[in-house]
């Protein structure tokens, strides 16, 4: 037995040597010196509406144009955080930016964007824009998206406010629709709604018009510029919602609901959600007064759908507003990140995306060369209204005041509470004295 | 011969001797609670400690400011004491309302459900408790569908009987009763709980006794139940009032404070403060008010509402 281990051992300690001794092996080429694997920047994006998975319109095409993003900018990587337009929404961000948590670009609201600019949270977009860039975007897309003389936000599209008509209930009471090149008057809309406020023989009631008329989300607010009025003058420095241009147009809003009784129950109160359902599903409204984004929703389920003006007032011609669509970069210390982000900025307000994802386009675009809603049956009529469009200028008045109080101070008209004039004179009191504050 | 010298006399009235000694005695006992003392202090002390801080100062996304007691004057002198004070009112009336039907309807069903059998008795426990354990957010949503002026059931009822529908959460006058109605309509099974106990236990000698005097129901009823549940109903005022002050989810789920701020409650307010207007500083400050005021009730309702029972 100890023999037989004896040469197990020594058979192998010697056969390598026997090995060495074979045929020199062929030598293998040195492995190349690997290239350093180009950086990867991962930035994070807030989109407001974005659900993970879902199949609604704005989701498919955030995705979408991620996507083509990525494929031509392999060294960007973009997380998508989702987050609803309600104020759940807002504080949601809100604590994301509290937190110096990671998040690089977001869609912000022209209310919101003095505010973060003051407190340093935007970087500043100039840098980034080429020559082309700044001769493409209107002019008034930078006064919405600056504060203090420098931007601070890239301007996507302008959400102009119109009349959504019901075409089946239109035809069931015989009321023609009006056009762009031939809108209503007042007298007209208000002879038009009441024709369209009655209850068929189910006892199903259906109300002439509606909007949302919920702090955050008041889609009626055109129809208190029709005769000339406007909150704030032009600079943004005074009150003159208590003037009375703008008195008597919040009274013919008013009417709609008090004198003429062509609003549903919940007239001057309801929320987005609610007068989006009385239009689509229940079908009990013939015209909403609303933004663009619904559009898309209704086209897509083939809704008996028309896109109508505002009515004229004592302006003499159609009005709109709206909001501005911005997406905004957080100042972070990585500037790769930054530029990345400022990257990713002006591809989703350019005007390539549109051509490139159907049904991206929600609202008319603020570049020249953005002409994706041409050829679209409905938002071409919105793109009309644009030009008609009244905005005012972003300021630094608290929410409280410029939202809470100043939409309850309407509420309080529209339901009978106050007369308009007394409650535009309450809220005046408040509202300059905190533009005083802000404009010292 | 040296003698050892004595050792000194051990002070066992000292400090350092009764801390040596409780730690001895109980050091399992802390080592048991820590992790519990843990969350609590992380989870609920500290925020609260943070949220006292931060009602002094002007909170901002990039660091606050020390303000001092300026959130303070804003709320009660400020731009916007006007609502701060009509919250006031909403969540007083609110809280008398919903605690005065609350005790009553609670201490009437326990007294409806002591004749029964034990087992009759559990069901019906049982079926009032079961609101209480349903999502508010639930019971709201259906609400909206009950007050909704157009469908709702309550206007379907006012129709049979030829009476115009009203318009439950959309007129200022009537929201906030709308809103106290869709609370009190619920009788709470908490109450009904500690009530048929507390009914159970007294003593069965001081009825016969009274009905040997010549008492009738409602005189034993008024002079020897009410009584002798004063404690049971100090302890349920106290948690009502607290619950009542604290009124959020109903309210912002079925009005979101309108319409034109008429339901806003005061934690309604305080939400609006700190999520919608985000300035934290002033919605902590509220919360310190409110804290105060909750505070002061409670001692108040201890003062005066309560008593020595003896059987």
């Amino acid at each position: 037995m100890k023999r037989l281990i004896l040469t197990l051992l020594i058979v192998t300690m010697v056969v390598p040597l026997f090995a060495a001794c074979g045929p020199a092996p062929t030598p293998t080429p040195a492995p190349p010196t690997p290239t350093p694997a180009p950086k990867i920047t991962k930035i994070i994006f807030y989109q407001r509406g974005y659900v993970a998975g879902a199949t609604d319109a704005g989701t498919v095409t955030t995705d979408k144009a991620i996507e083509l993003f990525q494929k031509a900018n392999p060294n960007i990587q973009v997380e998508i955080v989702g987050i609803p337009w309600t104020a759940e929404g807002d504080t949601k961000l809100e604590a994301a930016l509290a937190a110096k948590s990671d998040i690089n670009i977001f869609r912000v609201t022209s209310v919101n964007l003095p505010r973060y600019a003051k407190q340093g949270i935007l970087s500043e977009v100039t840098p980034y824009l080429t020559p082309e860039d700044k001769a493409d975007f209107y002019e008034s897309a930078w006064d919405i998206a600056s504060y203090k003389g420098k931007v601070y936000a890239w301007p996507l599209w302008v959400t102009a406010i119109t009349i959504l008509a019901n075409t089946d209930i239109f035809k069931e009471r015989g009321v023609a629709l009006p056009s762009f090149d031939k809108p209503w008057t007042y007298d007209e809309f208000v002879a038009a709604a009441q024709k369209l406020t009655f209850t068929r023989a189910d006892g199903t009631k259906i109300y002439g018009v509606t909007a949302s008329a919920k702090a955050g989300a008041v889609e009626y607010w055109p129809m208190l510029y029709i005769d000339g009025g406007r909150i704030l003058t032009p600079d943004g420095k005074k009150f003159v919602a208590n003037q009375p241009e703008f008195v008597s147009a919040l009274e013919k809003w008013t009417d709609l609901n008090l004198k003429y009784k062509v609003g549903p129950p919940d007239f001057g109160v309801a929320d987005q959600t609610s007068v989006q359902s009385q239009f689509q599903k229940n079908k009990t409204v013939a015209m909403l007064v609303s933004t663009p984004g619904f559009i898309r929703t209704l086209a897509n389920e083939k809704f008996p759908l028309a896109v109508l003006p505002i009515p004229t007032g004592k302006l003499g011609k159609p009005v709109t507003n709206g909001a501005f669509g911005l997406y905004a970069v957080v100042d972070v210390p990585d500037k790769d990140k930054v530029a990345a982000a400022h990257k990713l900025a002006k591809w989703l307000t350019g005007s390539e995306i549109g051509q490139q994802i159907s049904g991206y386009q929600l609202a008319p675009g603020l570049r020249k060369s953005n002409k994706n809603l041409d050829g679209d049956p409905y938002f071409s009529l919105v793109a009309k209204a644009v030009q008609y469009g009244v905005y005012e200028v972003p300021t630094e008045v608290p929410n409280e005041i410029q939202n809470t109080q100043f939409v309850a101070a309407l509420q309080s008209v529209i339901l009978g509470q106050k007369k308009a004039q007394e409650a535009m004179n309450e809220i005046a009191i408040p509202y300059q004295k905190a533009l005083d504050e802000v404009n010292k | 011969m040296t003698m050892a010298k004595n050792p000194p006399p051990t002070n066992q009235h000292s400090l350092g001797y009764r801390l040596r000694r409780g730690w001895h005695r109980h050091k399992w006992s802390y080592f048991f609670i820590a992790p519990s003392m843990f969350f609590f202090f992380i989870f609920l002390l500290y925020p609260v400690l943070q949220a006292f801080l931060l009602a002094f100062q002007q909170w901002a996304l990039r660091g606050s400011k020390w303000v001092g007691l300026k959130n303070f004057q804003d709320i009660f002198f400020g731009l916007s004491s006007k609502l701060f004070w009509e919250t006031m009112q909403h969540t007083v009336l609110y809280a008398v309302v919903v605690v005065v039907v609350w005790i009553s309807a609670a201490l009437v069903v326990a007294g409806l459900l002591q004749p029964l059998g034990h087992r009759l008795q559990a069901l019906f426990r049982g079926a009032f408790y079961l609101p209480y354990v349903t999502s508010i957010v639930i019971i709201s949503l259906v609400w909206i569908w009950i007050f909704n002026p157009d469908y709702g059931f309550f206007n379907w009822l006012l129709g049979l009987v030829g009476l115009e529908p009203v318009r439950w959460l959309v007129d200022p006058k009537i929201a906030l009763w709308s809103v106290i109605l869709s609370t009190v309509l619920i009788i709470p099974g908490s109450g009904v709980v500690m009530y048929s106990a507390a009914i159970g236990a007294i003593p069965k000698d001081l009825y016969e006794a009274a009905e040997v005097e010549g008492a009738n129901a409602l005189q034993r009823w008024l002079h020897i139940t009410i009584p002798l549940l004063q404690p049971t109903t100090l302890y349920l005022t106290v948690i009502y009032t607290i619950a009542a002050f604290q009124v959020f989810d109903r309210v912002y789920v079925m009005t979101a404070g309108g319409p034109i701020n008429a339901t806003t409650t005061i934690v309604q307010l305080i939400y609006a403060t700190a999520f919608s207007d985000f300035n934290f500083g002033k919605a902590s400050a509220e919360a310190l008010v409110l804290f105060v005021i909750i505070a002061v009730i409670s001692v108040f309702q201890f003062r005066f509402l309560s008593t020595e029972v003896e059987y």
